[in-house]
């Protein structure tokens, strides 16, 4: 027996509310579900909402085991992607072109302002995250968020421990280190829109509904 | 069902015979093929499942194809070159485990 959209619906609000957040993960789930309560409805000749309710308290478990399980296979896979992003040839050729034009004519070492440069990035994302999760509502992925966790999580390590721009007595105050740490940051920021563009492109094409 | 810890770490395995057979599957008919194969003996669940999936998906052994079927999306799994190929290796290491187990438990005795 095929399910109803509102049965599809009611799934998907119950996965919601069991915490499992990421589209990419529910879509998964409301199909399994909603094949496995189909079968059991034609089986044992259930409604909708009492099959429901015994796959539910049988599987459960299972499902949220699963839901915790996809954060650690999609923070391997981006933090793959977002290496591989870095080293790639044109990203290492743009931070190494940066490097020596910045040196030849834009060196870093006095520019004080700098320092706002990781506060800026966060502040951004988290204005990027209510704006576009919180307020409209836009339908959550778990790569593109997790890459974006990972990102910020890189700056705010860096920035704790070996911010130069904050750090007046540091060992290494040339032009050199901090264009070089400059640049750095900037490869790893174009690895990263490059790496959630991917995902975008990818997710759009795989999940339009639910 | 038996010992499942005994199968846990064929599933992978598992998993890329069946997609090679046939052509590709959802998760959900994963869960019914293997079922319905060992009788009963071997329940996957889907917490063991889906991270399987997705980590031979991360690792190129398997592509993926989302299609609509009845109000739903659903998430087809096939191999890749590469997973064909790793298919072959998996199942030839899988035997000579099975083959090698065999000869522990139950060895045959002889008089060189």
């Amino acid at each position: 027996m095929s399910l109803t959209k509102e049965n599809i619906k009611f799934i998907d609000t119950y996965l919601k509310n069991s915490d499992i957040m990421f589209t990419d993960v529910r879509t998964e789930m409301v199909d399994h579900v909603a094949t496995a309560v189909s079968e059991e409805m034609d089986s044992k000749n259930l409604t909708f909402y009492d099959a429901f309710k015994a796959y539910m308290v049988v599987h459960k478990k299972d499902l949220l085991q699963y839901n915790k399980q996809f954060r650690k296979t999609t923070d391997k896979i981006v933090l793959k992607s977002l290496f591989k992003k870095f080293i790639a040839p044109l990203n290492v050729c743009i931070m190494v072109a940066s490097f020596f034009l910045l040196i030849q004519f834009f060196p870093l070492g006095e520019k004080k302002f700098l320092k706002f440069v990781p506060f800026g990035f966060l502040i951004i994302t988290i204005l990027v995250y209510y704006i576009v999760v919180l307020k409209k509502r836009k339908q959550r992925f778990s790569g593109i968020e997790r890459a974006g966790l990972i990102l910020t999580f890189l700056f705010q390590l860096y920035n704790a421990f070996q911010n130069p721009f904050f750090n007046e007595k540091s060992v290494i105050t040339n032009d050199y280190y901090f264009t070089l740490v400059f640049v750095l940051l900037l490869g790893l920021s174009t690895a990263f829109i490059t790496v959630i563009l991917d995902l975008h492109k990818k997710y759009t094409n795989h999940y339009t509904i639910v | 069902m038996g010992n499942s810890k005994l199968y846990k770490g064929s599933l992978n395995t598992i998993i890329l015979k069946l997609l090679e057979e046939k052509g590709k599957m959802y998760g959900y008919e994963i869960t019914q093929k293997v079922k319905e194969l060992t009788k009963g003996e071997l329940k996957i669940t889907e917490g063991a499942l889906y991270p399987a999936l997705h980590k031979l998906e991360a690792e190129g052994l398997l592509d993926v194809e989302v299609a609509k079927v009845d109000n739903r999306l659903r998430k087809y799994y096939k191999l890749t070159e590469a997973g064909e190929k790793e298919t072959v290796n998996r199942l030839a290491e899988l035997e000579e485990f099975i083959r090698s187990m065999q000869n522990l438990v139950n060895p045959k005795w002889s008089i060189e």
